[in-house]
């Protein structure tokens, strides 16, 4: 089927193309804004990683406490 | 002294002696540990220390990471209101009407006579109903009025395929 051309009339054309840069400018901020979250939430997950491996650190050394007052050198 | 002196004196001597068993009873015999490197023991119980204190150092940052995070994607609502309010401002400015691609030219020339012949200078083919959000006792109406938007803006998706 042969495509056919369709013009449609826009009254207040200059509000339309206003209102299209005004989206744009709205879009580049919530991108922008996005952006700006999922940094905040590497942070979080990287605060989250060191904490985790301060506990995992912790817990080695509480064991290896506790193996020493467990197994006391023998003299 | 009085008689009920004495008694008191002799009630509190009483007491102490309970006592005196109690703590001699839970007292355990005292045990030896020899520790091989006493210096790295010191250690490994003062780093989890300092560890634990670094780690509520940071439950700090990390708390004011969260409301900046939080104040962000409220922003970020912010914008997404306004971006919609935008999107509803432009359908307004655009002109209504369902376009479909199989439309063959006869249609359309046809469409135009009858155009034509009318007075209306802009035919809306169908009152599209509007996006009205209705009165619904609800305990989230924000998120029923977009679903209900969501709804709408499917159907005409759904019209234009």
């Amino acid at each position: 089927m042969e495509k056919m051309p369709v013009f449609v009339k826009i009254e207040e054309y200059e509000e339309v193309v206003n209102t299209t840069a005004t989206l744009k400018a709205r879009l580049a901020s919530a991108m922008e804004t996005l952006n700006k979250i999922n940094q905040l939430k590497q942070e979080e997950d990287a605060q989250l990683q060191s904490w985790q491996s301060a506990l995992s650190e912790i817990e080695n050394r509480v064991s290896t406490i506790e193996n020493s007052l467990h197994e006391p050198e023998r003299f | 002294m009085s008689q009920n002196d004495f008694k008191m004196v002799k009630k509190k001597t009483t007491r102490k002696r309970k006592v005196r068993r109690k703590s001699t009873s839970s007292k355990s015999e005292p045990i030896f540990v020899g520790l091989g490197d006493p210096v790295e023991l010191r250690r490994n119980i003062l780093e989890p220390t300092r560890e634990v204190i670094q780690f509520l150092q940071s439950y700090e940052e990390f708390k004011k990471v969260k409301e900046e995070k939080t104040y962000t994607i409220g922003l970020l609502k912010d914008d997404l209101k306004e971006i919609k309010a935008t999107i509803n401002k432009l359908r307004r400015l655009l002109p209504r009407s369902k376009i479909k691609a199989e439309r063959t030219f006869g249609r359309i020339k046809k469409d135009f006579k009858s155009e034509q012949s009318e007075p209306k200078p802009e035919p809306s083919p169908t009152p599209e109903p509007k996006p009205e959000p209705k009165p619904v006792p609800v305990a989230h109406p924000e998120l029923d009025s977009l679903e209900r938007e969501l709804g709408e803006i499917e159907k005409k998706l759904g019209s234009l395929d």
